[in-house]
């Protein structure tokens, strides 16, 4: 790879949970389509939060939801469940970073409305250091030529990946 | 579960309240675009832009046949998968000689083989004269290994195929399903017709599973590209053929499902009648969705599934992840 690949907030959420993952999605090989939880997912945040302003896309990455709370910006990531809720934390977080970068504060919030659970997100300047060696991390692994092989894992078994590693 | 919609009638299809809208001779009828994969069109269907933008936005694959069953074209909704990185590796195991053949070489050998399983399907059913054939198709296989260009590969498998098909009158042994030999555009007699209208049926499904992963169907490996049409679902075919299309029309035609009647001769040969390809369909469906159980993956999977796994096991060799190996019937 002659250029850096972007690290994206869904590849950042990958990498934590499945490297793999993270690494076919900087190749663009997006999961199977028709994978139920994928539609389920998709479904969720389009029927949920009808009133804020939803996939704003902002430096490269796609805020799933926007809002203005007592002065301050408020972004939210919508989850089907809280499976890998460090991960979308870690997401959020990388996404406040961007923001933060830019010289916008913000507070984030994890929504999971199917368990009726949100979480608040703040970005702390360890945060900040821990996002930047992440990328770093991430970048490295990512310019390798061909992904890592598959595992079986916990999160196999919902994967929208699973025909794909397991053909 | 999505599923495929097939249009025999005449009439218009719209976009109406955000879904499918489908008008016939007065009759109206909504289709949920959210349940659709793919649209099968045998009428004669008046369709406008606003439509087709609708599909792409759903990504719906359109398929459109003549009224003698011959496959007319598809409408391929803008790519909505794609991986510059997996065509460029397409790319290049078409233009090294070396990979292209040995990529060639395994859609022959999955054909064969499936073929090959087919007629020891029938044999073990007491058929005893297809040892004969089975084992000409095998002498023929054996030079595969030792060819080293596409288009002596493509004779092969073209005599294979050859004897293959002449075993047919074998199993079918009813007169008026005869074989006799393979005719195409038009076909000569109702089997060649029925092979010819299941092939293309194939075809056409593989395409839509192909719109489904990160493939690009103008570049195939066995069937020759010239970049304008669609090869990879050809060659993908190959291995389903025998055991979806074929076995298919040996059922129906021994249950007599199919009669003569079913068939007319018009100007451009031997045509199915529409009622006849819906009993096609229906039963082709039955099979697709027919679960078997696959190892690696864990449980069933359905005959359309493992066409797309299929798929990914290409982008896997394609990736040099491993080394791709045709699906090969157990039963």
């Amino acid at each position: 790879m002659e250029k850096t690949i972007d690290v994206k907030g869904s590849i950042l959420q990958a990498y934590i949970v499945c490297k793999r993952q993270a690494w076919l999605l900087s190749r663009n090989i997006g999961p199977s389509p028709d994978n139920p939880f994928l539609e389920i997912g998709k479904l969720i945040s389009q029927e949920y939060y009808k009133h804020d302003k939803k996939e704003v896309y902002f430096d490269g990455v796609v805020l799933d939801l926007i809002r203005q709370e007592n002065e301050v910006l408020l972004v939210g990531e919508i989850k089907k469940s809280s499976r890998a809720k460090s991960a979308a934390i870690l997401q959020l977080k990388f996404y406040l970073y961007k923001l933060f970068k830019n010289n916008i504060n913000a507070h984030g919030k994890l929504l999971i409305p199917e368990e009726k659970k949100t979480f608040d997100v703040q970005l702390s300047f360890d945060d900040i250091t821990e996002i930047e060696n992440l990328i770093e991390e991430i970048s490295l692994f990512l310019s390798s030529p061909s992904p890592p092989q598959p595992q079986k894992i916990k999160a196999c078994s919902k994967c929208s990946y699973k025909e794909f590693c397991w053909a | 579960m999505k599923r495929p919609i097939y249009i025999f009638s005449d009439g218009v299809l719209r976009r109406k309240n955000n879904t499918l809208y489908f008008e016939s001779e007065g009759v109206q009828k909504f289709i949920p675009v959210e349940n659709t994969s793919e649209i099968y069109i045998f009428g004669e269907v008046e369709l406008n832009k606003r439509f087709l933008e609708f599909l792409t936005q759903s990504e719906i694959i359109l398929h459109f046949f003549n009224r003698y069953g011959y496959y007319v074209g598809s409408f391929y909704p803008r790519e909505y998968l794609n991986s510059g990185y997996m065509i460029l590796k397409q790319a290049e195991h078409y233009l090294d000689t070396q990979k292209r053949l040995s990529l060639a070489r395994t859609f022959v050998e999955g054909g064969y083989k499936n073929m090959r399983q087919v007629l020891k399907y029938y044999q073990s059913r007491g058929i005893d004269e297809l040892e004969r054939y089975i084992q000409q198709m095998e002498n023929l296989f054996g030079s595969v290994s030792n060819i080293n260009d596409i288009n002596s590969l493509m004779a092969i498998e073209g005599n294979i195929r050859q004897t293959y098909y002449s075993a047919f009158d074998l199993i079918i042994d009813k007169d008026d399903f005869k074989f006799e030999k393979r005719s195409k555009r038009p076909p000569k007699n109702a089997l060649n017709t029925l092979i010819s209208f299941g092939n293309s049926m194939m075809y056409t499904i593989v395409l839509s599973e192909i719109y489904r992963t990160h493939l690009d169907p103008r570049i195939g490996y066995l069937h020759a590209t010239n970049f304008r049409r669609f090869t990879l679902n050809l060659d993908v075919a190959e291995i389903f053929k025998p055991i979806i299309v074929d076995r298919l029309i040996f059922s129906i035609i021994s249950k007599n499902m199919l009669k003569p009647e079913h068939f007319e001769q018009d100007l451009e040969g031997i045509v199915i009648r529409d009622d006849a390809k819906k009993l096609f369909i229906d039963e082709l469906e039955q099979r697709l969705s027919t679960t078997i159980s696959v190892k690696n993956i864990g449980n069933y999977v359905s005959y359309r599934q493992l066409i797309r796994i299929e798929l990914y096991k290409i982008e896997k060799h394609l990736m040099g992840e491993k080394e791709y190996q045709p699906y090969v019937t157990q039963w």
